[in-house]
């Protein structure tokens, strides 16, 4: 009789040790599982909430070949978005004809506020690309056809425009 | 052996019930923030299409008053707010919200919303921003949403 109650205890702690290792198994898993969603649901809005277009327009002049050796190229970007970024431009991907900008070759200072800590919704932005610190580009001829390519969160802006003859 | 199925079953429940109260609030936090961004993103898309301007006229120095004065119509459904435009003289930034006295609507200065159908003044004098306006060949102006209208400049 003492045999078959010792024999229960033992059923009775191993079930419930099992039981206890379910529950932290799903526990850990729907955390881990939590923690992601929110991080995919902060991402997910950041990237619907971020919208910018280049304003300038492309037949005014957006290359400036006295500066440096290969030029400059200014462009004006405005946030027309919700969604406040970088006032420098860090956090923007800018590709120029093909060729990847790195973040030392190209300068951003928003200009519709002085010293302004965030690029708000509403606010422009001047980008001013240096041709000589990209690899593979030289000064633009003239006449010839450009395109810079800017993504940021996600959202895409390509502007094409032509380098006239003076 | 009853009670062995039934405290573990009791565990087991106690565990999904805390498992359940940290992932709802998660997935019903990131389900709202989502929503919220995507009806921003089709509000924002709404607005774009009720937009429409045109530069009607681009002239600098007309009335002798070294000044770069645009007429601008809003051509579209929405009212547009004039502290939003942008205005650019080739591509350089005009900030046009520094002196409200440059701005007028249908000869009020004294409002900052551009109505359908109606028309703003803008007059920017050379001598009081950084800007070459004198020598501006082109000018852009862009409202709140990104919708632009470019004009050569005249005179």
């Amino acid at each position: 009789m003492a045999s078959v109650s010792v024999s229960h205890l033992v059923l009775f702690i191993a079930s419930l040790v099992i039981a206890a290792g379910v529950v932290g198994t799903v526990t850990t898993g729907v955390d881990r599982v939590s923690a992601a969603v929110e991080d995919g649901s902060l991402e997910a809005t950041e990237q619907l909430r971020t919208d910018v277009t280049v304003i300038s327009d492309p037949a005014a002049g957006v290359y400036d070949p006295g500066a440096g050796t290969d030029g400059n190229v200014t462009l004006l970007v405005k946030n027309v978005g919700s969604q406040r970024l970088a006032p420098t431009g860090a956090g923007l991907d800018v590709v120029f004809d093909g060729q990847y900008v790195p973040p030392s070759a190209m300068t951003g200072t928003v200009v519709s506020v002085d010293g302004a800590a965030v690029w708000g919704p509403g606010d422009v932005l001047r980008l001013t690309i240096d041709l000589d610190r990209i690899e593979g580009v030289d000064a633009l001829a003239t006449p010839s056809d450009h395109r810079v390519r800017i993504v940021v969160n996600g959202d895409e802006e390509t502007f094409p425009f032509r380098v006239e003859v003076p | 052996m009853g009670v062995s199925v039934s405290a573990s079953a009791a565990v087991v429940a106690a565990g999904l019930f805390i498992a359940l109260t940290t992932g709802y609030p998660a997935a019903a936090n990131g389900f709202d923030r989502v929503a919220e961004g995507t009806a921003d993103s089709h509000e924002r898309a709404l607005d774009r299409h009720h937009t429409a301007i045109t530069v009607q006229t681009a002239t600098f120095n007309a009335s002798g008053n070294g000044a770069l004065t645009l007429t601008v119509v809003n051509d579209g459904a929405d009212a547009l707010v004039v502290d939003d435009l942008t205005l650019l003289a080739d591509n350089a930034f005009v900030d046009v919200a520094a002196d409200p006295a440059w701005t007028s609507v249908e000869g009020l200065e004294a409002t900052g919303l551009v109505l359908p159908g109606e028309t703003l003044t803008m007059s920017v004098p050379d001598d009081a921003v950084t800007a070459d306006l004198a020598g501006a060949t082109r000018v852009t102006v862009a409202t709140g949403t990104g919708v632009r209208a470019v004009a050569e400049v005249s005179g």
